[in-house]
Formats: C-alpha cells, sequence, structure tokens
C-alpha cells in the first residue's frame, strides 16, 4: 500500500482563513473598514505564505510551525477584533478544529475520489470549492439564522480554556496516526476526520450554551427594565392621588376660613391659593391614565431639579399599549432625558418637550432634550448610556413600530412610532 | 423676513417677547416682522394668512387663545402656532389645533429662542418644491406634494399623483435623488413613496393615498425609519 499524501498546505491555509472569518462578523473591529480589511487581507497572504513555505519541512519542525500559524490567527484576532486575550483564544480554537475538520473531510474525499490527482488539477480545485463551500456555507448561514444576543458574548475564562484544551485534545488526538514510522492510510484519514467532527460538535454545543446563556441574560435585563418602570408607575400613582387627595382637604379647608373671615386681602390670597391647586387638580390630562400618571410624577421631578418641561399629550389612542409597555416607554424616555439634562449647568437650558399625537393611521411619542453634547452611539445607533432604551426598542418593534434616535443644533430627539391597531 | 404675530393681553410681557424677537434677530441674524395683538379677537378680525409664527397667550380676557387657536386653524392650516401659558394643563391638549410647542410664563429668552429657531427650521424646511420632470414634448412641473409615488418600470418611470397618473423617461435612482430634501422613501425597491401620503402602515402594506404598496422585508426598517422621522418631525 502507497503512502497517502498528507494535506496540501494551500488547503489547510485556506480552511483556517475561512473559519476565522466565520467567527469575525459576530465581532467589532477595533478599527475603521478599510483598516480590518487591508489587515485581514494581509493577515490571509502572510499565514498562506507561511504554511505554503513550510509545506516540507522535517517532522520535528512540524508542530513549531502548526503552533506558529495558530498564534498568527490568533494574534490577528485579538489584534484586529474587540476581543480580550481568552476570547480571541475561544475563538481561535473554534475556528481553529473547524478548519481542520473542514481540510480533513475534503481531503478524505480527494484521496478516496482520486489520489493520483495533483491538488491544482481543476477537478481537485472544484471538489475543494463544492466541499468547503458547503461546510462553511451551511455553518455560515446556521449561525446566521439562529438568534444573536445583542452586542458583546461574554466567554468566561474556564469556558475559553475549556474550548483550547479539546481543541488541543481533538489536534493531537487525529494526528496520532501520523506519528514517524506509521502507514498513511484512509483509516487514518477517517479517524482524523471523526475525531476533528467530535471536536467540532462539543465546541459547537459549548458555544450554543454560551448563546443561549447571553440572550436568557439579555431578556432578563429587559424584565428588569419593565419592572422597574411598573414599580415606580405603582409608586408615582399612589403619590399623586395621595397629593390629589390633600389638595381637595386643603381646598375644603379654604372654603370654611372663607365663611368665617371677611376681608379682602385674604380673599385674594385664598383665591391665588385655589388657583395653584386647580392646576394641580387638572395637571397632565391626556385621555390615558397611565400616561397622566407618569408624566405627572416625571413633571413633579423635574421641578424638584429646576427642569422646564412642557408636554402636549393626546393619550387617548394608547389604549392598545399594555401599562407595562406604556410605562417602560414613557418612563425610560424621560428618565434617560432628565439624566442628560440634569449634567446641564445653566437651569434655563434644562429643557424636555413631550409631543404625544396622532396622525393619519399612526400614533406618535417624541421626546427631546436639550443637549450640547452628541450622546455616544453604540453599534446600532442607541446611546450608550441608554442601555434601558433596547428594552423600549423591542416593545416598540413587537408592536410594529418603530424607533428613532437623532441629535441635531444641540436637541437630542428620540421618536416613536406606532402603526394605530385597525378599529374592529 | 419671516412675519410673526405676538398675541398677548399683558402689556408687560409684549414688550419682553419683542425684546426676545429683537435679541434673537441679533443673535442668529434672521429677520422677523412683529404685529403685535391684545387679545384672540383682534387677530381673528379681518384674519388673512399673513403670518408664519403666532404666539398665542392661552389665557386671554375676551378670547382665549386655545379658542383662537381653532378658528386660526380653520382659516389658515399652515401657521406654525407656539402658546405661552403659566399653566401647562391648557396647553396639554394642544395637539387638537397642531400646537405641538409651547413656552411656560414667565417665559425665559433661552427657551423663547430655541422654540423660535424651530420654527424657523420648520419654515426653512417648508418651502414649496416643484420637480421638474421630463415628459413627452417638453417639461412637466409637478408639485411634489401632490406625488403619491413613483413606480419603478425599467427604463422609465411611472408617478402617481392626485393630478393624474403620467410616466417619464429615467431611472428611479435619478427622481429619488432629485427628491432628496422630500419626505420621500422606498417601501421596496421599485416603488418610491410620499411619505405625507402614507396613511396607514399594515402587515406587509402601506396605504399611500388611494393605492395600497408592497412593503418588502429588506427595506421595511429603512422605511419606518423615514416614516418615524417625517410623522414625529411635523410640528417640532
Amino acid at each position: 500500500m502507497t503512502a497517502l499524501p498528507d494535506i496540501p498546505r494551500l488547503y489547510t491555509a485556506l480552511a483556517e482563513c475561512l473559519a476565522v472569518l466565520l467567527v469575525t462578523p459576530a465581532l467589532a473591529p477595533r478599527f475603521s473598514k478599510g483598516v480590518t480589511g487591508g489587515i485581514t487581507l494581509l493577515w490571509v497572504v502572510v499565514l498562506s505564505v507561511f504554511l505554503g513555505l513550510t509545506g516540507n519541512v522535517p517532522g520535528r519542525f512540524w508542530i513549531p510551525c502548526m503552533a506558529a500559524a495558530i498564534g498568527l490567527s490568533y494574534l490577528y484576532l485579538w489584534g484586529v477584533w474587540s476581543i480580550t486575550l481568552l476570547e480571541a483564544g475561544y475563538h481561535c480554537a473554534r475556528a481553529f478544529i473547524l478548519a481542520e475538520l473542514a481540510a480533513s473531510v475534503e481531503w478524505q474525499l480527494h484521496c478516496a475520489l482520486w489520489s493520483a490527482r495533483s491538488a491544482g488539477d481543476p477537478l481537485s480545485l472544484l471538489l475543494l470549492a463544492v466541499v468547503y463551500g458547503a461546510l462553511f456555507g451551511g455553518i455560515s448561514y446556521l449561525l446566521h439564522i439562529s438568534p444573536q444576543p445583542a452586542g458583546h458574548l461574554e466567554i468566561s475564562g474556564s469556558a475559553a480554556l475549556t474550548a483550547v484544551m479539546l481543541a488541543l485534545t481533538a489536534f493531537a488526538v487525529s494526528n496520532l496516526g501520523f506519528l514517524p514510522g506509521s502507514d498513511i492510510n484512509m483509516s487514518i484519514f477517517s479517524i482524523r476526520t471523526l475525531v476533528d467532527f467530535s471536536g467540532v460538535l462539543i465546541l459547537t454545543v459549548q458555544h450554543e450554551q454560551l448563546r443561549e446563556n447571553a440572550l436568557h441574560s439579555e431578556l432578563a435585563a429587559m424584565d428588569e427594565v419593565l419592572r422597574r418602570q411598573y414599580e415606580q408607575y405603582k409608586r408615582s400613582k399612589e403619590g399623586v392621588n395621595l397629593i390629589n387627595r390633600r389638595y381637595h382637604e386643603l381646598k375644603i379647608q379654604l372654603a370654611r376660613i372663607r365663611q368665617e373671615q371677611d376681608q379682602t386681602k385674604q380673599n385674594a390670597a385664598i383665591a391665588a391659593m385655589e388657583q395653584n391647586i386647580r392646576q394641580y387638580e387638572a395637571e397632565n390630562k391626556t385621555g390615558n391614565p397611565v400616561l397622566d400618571t407618569i408624566l405627572t410624577a416625571k413633571t413633579m421631578e423635574c421641578q424638584q431639579e429646576n427642569i422646564t418641561i412642557t408636554s402636549v399629550a393626546d393619550g387617548r389612542m394608547l389604549n392598545f399599549l399594555t401599562i407595562r409597555e406604556l410605562c417602560t416607554i414613557v418612563g425610560v424616555a424621560l428618565d434617560s432625558a432628565i439624566a442628560a439634562v440634569r449634567a446641564e449647568p445653566d437651569p434655563e437650558k434644562r429643557l424636555i418637550k413631550v409631543a404625544v399625537y396622532s396622525q393619519g393611521g399612526f400614533a406618535m411619542l417624541r421626546f427631546e432634550h436639550y443637549t450640547q453634547t452628541p450622546p455616544a452611539l453604540d453599534g446600532e445607533g442607541l446611546p450608550v448610556q441608554g442601555a434601558d432604551l433596547k428594552s423600549v426598542d423591542t416593545t416598540v418593534r413587537q408592536h410594529g413600530g418603530s424607533m428613532t434616535t437623532h441629535w441635531e443644533n444641540s436637541w437630542y430627539t428620540l421618536r416613536i412610532l406606532f402603526p394605530l391597531p385597525q378599529k374592529q | 423676513m419671516i412675519r410673526v404675530a405676538i398675541v398677548e393681553d399683558d402689556a408687560e410681557v409684549q414688550a419682553l417677547l419683542q425684546e426676545y424677537v429683537r435679541r434673537h434677530t441679533r443673535q442668529y441674524g434672521t429677520e422677523f416682522e412683529v404685529t403685535v395683538f391684545a387679545d384672540g379677537l383682534d387677530i381673528l378680525d379681518d384674519y388673512r394668512a399673513a403670518y408664519d409664527i403666532i404666539f398665542l397667550d392661552v389665557e386671554m380676557k375676551h378670547l382665549d387663545g386655545m379658542t383662537t387657536a381653532e378658528r386660526i386653524r380653520q382659516m389658515d392650516a399652515e401657521v406654525i402656532l407656539i402658546f405661552i401659558t403659566n399653566m401647562a394643563q391648557y396647553a396639554i391638549r394642544g395637539y387638537s389645533v397642531g400646537a405641538l410647542d409651547y413656552v411656560l410664563k414667565p417665559v425665559p429668552y433661552f427657551a423663547f429662542s430655541q422654540q423660535l429657531l424651530k420654527a424657523v427650521a420648520r419654515l426653512e424646511k417648508r418651502a414649496k418644491r416643484s420637480l421638474t420632470v421630463p415628459v413627452e414634448g417638453g417639461l412637466r412641473r409637478l408639485d411634489t406634494a401632490s406625488i403619491y409615488y413613483l413606480e419603478s418600470e425599467g427604463h422609465r418611470v411611472h408617478f402617481y399623483t392626485d393630478e393624474g397618473d403620467f410616466s417619464a423617461p429615467g431611472a428611479l435612482k435619478t427622481f429619488e435623488e432629485k427628491l432628496a430634501d422630500c419626505p420621500f422613501a422606498r417601501c421596496n425597491s421599485g416603488y418610491l413613496v410620499n411619505l405625507a401620503q402614507v396613511r396607514e402602515l399594515r402587515q406587509s402594506t402601506v396605504q399611500v393615498g388611494p393605492w395600497e404598496l408592497q412593503v418588502s422585508r429588506p427595506k421595511r426598517k429603512t422605511f419606518l425609519a423615514a416614516l418615524t422621522d417625517y410623522i414625529g418631525g411635523e410640528g417640532s
């Protein structure tokens, strides 16, 4: 039996590059698009040249060469994408074992079909394209359709360590058959493929677990926002009710005082007090009791902080939102506005405007505040500070609506649009 | 020159607001022509749509600001109304007359000036735009507000307007660029929709004037965002 040739180094290089590029879309780049692309291209070329040149080194240099190649990918991942060294290790391990599997499967098929053909033969290249295309394309598709947690996937030290150890073990076991002195035949290729396959499988299961944990904690965080705003709403409702009761009692007392005393001046003072009471009683009647309560509570909060808030609001069409949803949307929007204008030293410039109205078949909620510094935005265009806005966005989308944020001429504007449900 | 009316029964506040307008002109260079009225009845007497911005006191002796605003709206749909009030609960219903902003008394210069800035920006944005379209035998001038939507038909573009439909040679992209300053957005790759004509949004369609158009999945997000900014931009 003749010894079968091993995988051409350029095939390995290609698999390695594709596998690494498969994990990068989920990562945030450190540099601009152009720089990232440039470094990626450079890395692909360097890796291919390095693997190509070290194809025929003696056996004892083989492992250091592989280690150097992996190190190159590792440095690339860490240097170009904004992840920690640990996370880079995790991603590198996943990519490496996947590349091993792809190269192994492809070469096994190649040897089974036409072991005599050279690696550069058009048919060989076609097989290469088909196998790599199917494998990487399939995995890329699977990654694409599964829900991804927003932002960064947290990878703990132990998860990274497990992944690296697994990858190393799989790599070691799969290559046991290639120790000097043993015959290279199909069964060794099969073992390598199988071991790599189990490696990929275990790492994928681990990754899925991490991803689901991340999704779960994201949901929990959103729930927390809902709960917090709702609790706050309940508290303010009690407070607002209490104040209304107090004012009512005051009014009765005033009426008594007026009956007893007859001086005109005192009457005028009493009338002025009544006027103030009326203001509070009538505060924020929008046609939606939930909106009334939130706006009143937030208006009081603003008055305490010397913030001028003006609201024009028609709440009558907002009944399609649950109390919790409305609390979240209005509460979060106003909380982030209040937090932002609080930083403004000049009280005259602490301005917040609220407008809620309908137009055609749509409801619009608009929150504006004055701020000279543009808010820092995350990858999705949401302000970094207003992490809670994420849950507002989710609520809005659940109703088929849309949310946009802009900063222009020192005004920050948050707009929320809902298509109004059709009347039955 | 932007025409401003101030309707306010308190002479002191009248003078203050006039001074604020002058200060705003010194600060930003925008020229205003200010007319002052002491009561809602005075501005309604022989009302012509001669103003761009009206500042309205909500509490006035003879005719209050809200009633005045309602009557003005019946005659003038375009003018920007801004209430001045010390009782926020009256102004909260401003939406019924399209007055989505108000200034609280005592009026600080900064809030007033910001209000004026926004109103002026809105006026500039509103400036009526027309589109010139090459048609057989010449050019056709079209008010962009009258367009429902544009449809791409190979090397031609079909116009659906409330003055009738016609088609013109050219690519949808060309017209999209010409209409960049107007509220137009694509609801799918073949339709460019006038957002001002959007009445309703359903699961996968949008009602544009009398037409029901498909909203494609890839365009949905950007279309909705453009619609949000358009509807949420009115009155600001």
